[in-house]
């Protein structure tokens, strides 16, 4: 009798501790540690890319009266900070979180600086061409142009921490423009703080 | 003593292995909240509307009950009206600290108007979470 309460005792204990393991054996990944610098990377742009849509949809300020979406232009972005940054690794985030959102749709053939895409300019230069069938080439009068103009600024500020430690901020400040208007329909900023030993760097 | 023992197994069986996540009945439908939250955080309301643009906002209001500073984290997922996931930087889990007896607002808008459902998701704050602030760990970043 003894030996079978033992036995019993431990099926229970058995149940009691293994039957509530999780049945899911995810596999993550092995992660590569690597020294984290105290520099822009991706994951920043996309927490400011975002937080800008967000902001801009809750806003309303990309919703077109009478419906329909409205046509973007990119402006210029300045990078007032220490690192070469890729403004279109922040900007291309927002114009793909804006196309997705059905409410805005981006020119290519307005921008600041030029022309985004050239090759809108190029096809047109085979109007006249006898090798082409001009019923195919681009008519005049058939681009759009934008209603609205994304520009913006990045800004670093170094602070000095209370422990010794050095402290980067980032601001991701960003406009809307009313081209039509030239009045701001939305703005929106984003800071990203990082906290780093003095020997940290920041470009 | 056999029934009694036959009784503990059964209870054991059937009631030990209850699902970690609860999903809040009726009035937060659209939450998928892990049953340790509760244990720190209480959920005051959860409330949305569809605006005139044809997006949904959404609201939770979550706070700390708890005596000390607590965090959780969140992640929103957006449904088609089909129920297939529309796939959007906006879905990502966000950590949020949330000081002692302070509340927090979960405050989000869907990417755009073929959202129709969306399920937010609050768990507590694990490692993974951690090293998500760390962008070199690619595979955490949602």
């Amino acid at each position: 009798m003894n030996k079978q309460k033992i036995l019993i005792s431990w099926m229970i204990a058995t149940l009691l501790f293994t039957g509530c393991a999780n049945q899911s054996n995810v596999s993550v990944g092995k992660s590569t540690q690597r020294v984290t610098t105290m520099g822009l990377d991706h994951s920043d742009f996309k927490k400011a890319a975002s937080e800008a849509i967000e902001s801009m949809l809750k806003s309303g300020a990309v919703n077109k009266r009478g419906g329909g979406r409205y046509v973007l232009a990119i402006s210029r972005i300045i990078n007032d900070t220490t690192q070469r940054i890729d403004i279109d690794q922040l900007v291309k985030k927002i114009r793909i979180a804006l196309l997705q959102s059905g409410k805005v749709v981006v020119t290519t053939a307005v921008r600041a600086g030029g022309a985004e895409d050239k090759m809108s300019y190029d096809a047109r230069k085979l109007r006249g061409n006898s090798e082409f069938n001009q019923r195919t080439v681009a008519k005049k009068g058939q681009m759009i142009a934008p209603d609205l103009s994304l520009s913006g600024k990045i800004i670093q500020r170094n602070v000095k921490l209370t422990n010794g430690n050095q402290g980067v901020d980032y601001y991701f400040q960003l406009t809307l423009t009313d081209i039509n208007t030239g009045l701001a329909f939305w703005e929106g900023e984003t800071v990203i703080g990082k906290a780093g030993s003095n020997d940290s760097v920041s470009w | 003593m056999k029934l009694f023992i036959f009784s503990i197994l059964t209870l054991t069986i059937f009631t030990g292995c209850v699902k970690e996540e609860l999903l809040v009945p009726k009035k937060y439908e659209n939450l998928i909240v892990d049953k340790q939250i509760y244990q720190k955080f209480h959920i005051l309301n959860s409330v949305y509307k569809t605006k005139n643009d044809g997006l949904i906002v959404a609201e939770v209001n979550v706070k700390n009950i708890s005596s000390s500073e607590e965090s959780f984290t969140y992640k929103v997922d957006w449904k088609d009206i089909d129920g297939f996931d529309i796939q959007t930087i906006m879905s990502r889990w966000i950590t949020v600290n949330v000081e002692p007896k302070r509340r927090a607002i979960i405050s989000v808008v869907a990417p755009s108007a073929k959202a129709k459902q969306y399920i937010i998701h609050i768990t507590t704050t694990s490692s993974f979470d951690k090293k998500r602030k760390n962008s070199y760990q690619y595979e955490y970043q949602n």
